[in-house]
């Protein structure tokens, strides 16, 4: 909302036409936003799927404009059930599957109607998930992931920090039951309190719970990391959401060979991103980063002003 | 919150998604067909900053049943807001003053409708109230919730940061009339879900709905949305000088549990103010 308007922007913004396609609760509307003529073509879409698609600081507009002025194409649009798009209007949590069929719906649209081959996804909160679960049937596609402040576990974890601190401990009990093997008076007063704590089973099926990825996610994950894409998760370092990542990161990124970790970037900002204050630094960034995209003969457009 | 599903509103809708011009600027619109042709077409006037996110959904299925009763309706997103061009920090009163009235000659036009509905949502009831006020064009008027005075809704909005101290647990560190105060020496100040501008608070403070409606004596809705039950004063108020001038004046109140001033999903709409709306269109004839 606080973005200036170039005359750049306002020039796409007067291409801009609103559009209509097949989703499976009935039609999606979004707006696209065709490349500016002049100057390289960036040969991309940047699909921003979204709730309402302009957002309460019409990230996703500025974003679409100034990246269509740099050679993009853009197409933000409302998932299922919001804005003016047909569906039940429910309101969203993070136990709602994510609507991944809608992306892939807009990308077929627009591979079949506006002729685009490639495409970068960029979402925030729920619609970061919407946008990773179409990796499932658009993998091939798809180029790049912008992830922004979304939760990935099946229920907020209050008691994450203690579930962190848990896992810190577990491994330094594995450290201090190494050095302890050496002292058996040691042995005994590191090994009989964990096996006291072992005797809540509820707390330790409470925490698994509490601590879990839900499959979605993970599938999506992993036809994420089977593609070629690149994609960036964006996290507040101070934000609860940051701390559900911090397993994602344990248990799905540890795994993954060079090749493909070099494909994941995680950038974690001071304090929170999940907030509206922080959405215009956010559009940087988003812009930021789709220029990476960007063919290289088209470097000098790097430069232009939004 | 409601679980009703869009899609029962449109079948076989006609809607037209369109950029129009006002100013020296494209705004988003979109008409929705209905089928009587000597209806009048109906407008809708949508709030302000994140208040019009958070009412576009109630909009949309407010147009759509309105259309599905027969009505073309137009919906559309003034100057800096939504899907329009436009500089957020550059809107002023008269900017959304003037975007309805592009948006209602653009409406009748495509419409080829003669007359106009108005319907003004929140912040936008004082917006439709100053277009109708300019034109001779208006049959009748509903309001949603609406916003009777800019400068007290102004207050208001400064008095969200104190609640949102509170709530943090820290001592607000200024009255909401101090923060009145800065907002006339800083550019703007910021209040929850956007910042809110000098320049638009200084153009729109002296706004005010019944000056705005002072020759108005049309047919009228007040729909009510908050948590009380009854209607408020200044609603009251509304009602019995309109109805002094002859207007015949239809008040409804609809529980909501949530305070209109602060932030509601986008995704919010109530069906029965939607359905009471519609069934008051087809009570004008």
């Amino acid at each position: 909302m606080d973005w200036t308007e170039t005359p750049a922007a306002l020039a796409r913004a007067r291409a801009e036409e609103p559009v209509t396609f097949a989703g499976a609760d009935g039609l999606l509307a979004g707006i696209f936003t065709p490349p500016a003529s002049a100057g390289p073509a960036a040969n991309r879409c940047v699909i921003f799927p979204a709730r309402p698609r302009f957002g309460t600081r019409r990230l996703a507009v500025h974003a679409a404009r100034a990246l269509a002025a740099e050679g993009f194409a853009a197409l933000r649009f409302d998932l299922r059930g919001h804005g003016e798009s047909a569906g039940a209007t429910v309101s969203v949590d993070r136990n709602q599957p994510p609507y991944g069929d809608d992306v892939a719906a807009a990308i077929g649209y627009l591979r079949e109607t506006k002729f685009q081959c490639r495409f970068l996804l960029v979402g925030y909160c729920f619609d970061a998930l919407s946008a990773l679960d179409a990796f499932r049937s658009e993998a091939d596609a798809i180029d790049g992931l912008f992830f922004a402040a979304a939760p990935v576990l099946v229920e907020p974890f209050t008691d994450l920090e203690s579930v962190s601190s848990r896992i810190e401990n577990r491994r330094g009990f594995s450290q201090r039951f190494g050095r302890s093997l050496r002292y058996p008076i040691k042995l005994i007063s590191t090994v009989m309190p964990r096996l006291r704590r072992r005797k809540d089973p509820t707390e330790d099926a409470r925490s698994r719970w509490c601590a879990q990825i839900p499959d979605s996610f993970e599938s999506a994950f992993a036809a994420l990391m089977q593609s070629r894409a690149r994609a960036l998760f964006l996290y507040g370092e101070d934000e609860p959401f940051y701390r559900e990542f911090k397993l994602v990161e344990r248990r799905l990124l540890a795994d993954l060979d060079d090749a493909a970790r070099r494909r994941v970037r995680i950038e974690v900002w001071p304090g929170a991103v999940h907030s509206l204050e922080r959405e215009p630094a956010i559009l940087d960034r988003v812009v930021s980063w789709a220029r990476e995209f960007k063919p290289l003969t088209s470097n000098r457009s790097r430069h232009l002003s939004l | 919150m409601s679980n009703q599903s869009s899609s029962a509103f449109t079948l076989g809708l006609t809607e037209e998604r369109r950029f129009f011009d006002s100013g020296d600027r494209p705004l988003y619109g979109v008409i929705r067909r209905g089928l009587r042709r000597d209806a009048p077409v109906v407008l809708f006037c949508n709030s302000f900053a994140a208040d019009h996110d958070a009412k576009w959904r109630a909009e949309v299925i407010g147009a759509q049943v309105a259309a599905q009763h027969g009505y073309t309706t137009f919906s559309y997103h003034p100057r800096g807001h939504g899907d329009s061009a436009g500089n957020f920090a550059d809107v002023t009163f008269e900017g959304l003053v003037e975007d309805a009235q592009s948006a209602a000659c653009y409406a009748l036009q495509k419409s080829g409708a003669s007359r106009i509905v108005w319907i003004g949502i929140r912040f936008g009831a004082l917006v439709a109230a100053e277009a109708l006020r300019r034109r001779k064009d208006a049959v009748a008027l509903a309001v949603w919730e609406p916003i009777h005075s800019a400068h007290a809704y102004f207050r208001e909005l400064l008095r969200q940061n104190l609640y949102k101290d509170l709530a943090l647990g820290r001592r607000p560190s200024m009255t909401a009339d101090q923060m009145m105060e800065r907002l006339g020496r800083e550019p703007s100040l910021g209040v929850p879900g956007f910042e809110l501008y000098r320049t638009f608070s200084e153009s729109a403070s002296a706004a005010d709905l019944l000056q705005s409606l002072e020759t108005w004596d049309g047919p009228t809705l007040v729909a009510q949305f908050r948590r009380r039950e009854k209607l408020t004063r200044e609603n009251i108020r509304l009602q019995n000088v309109l109805e002094r001038r002859g207007a015949r004046v239809t008040a409804s109140v609809f529980v909501e549990k949530s305070n209109p001033n602060s932030q509601i999903p986008p995704q919010w709409f109530n069906e029965d103010l939607i359905l009471r709306t519609a069934a008051w269109l087809d009570g004008l004839d």
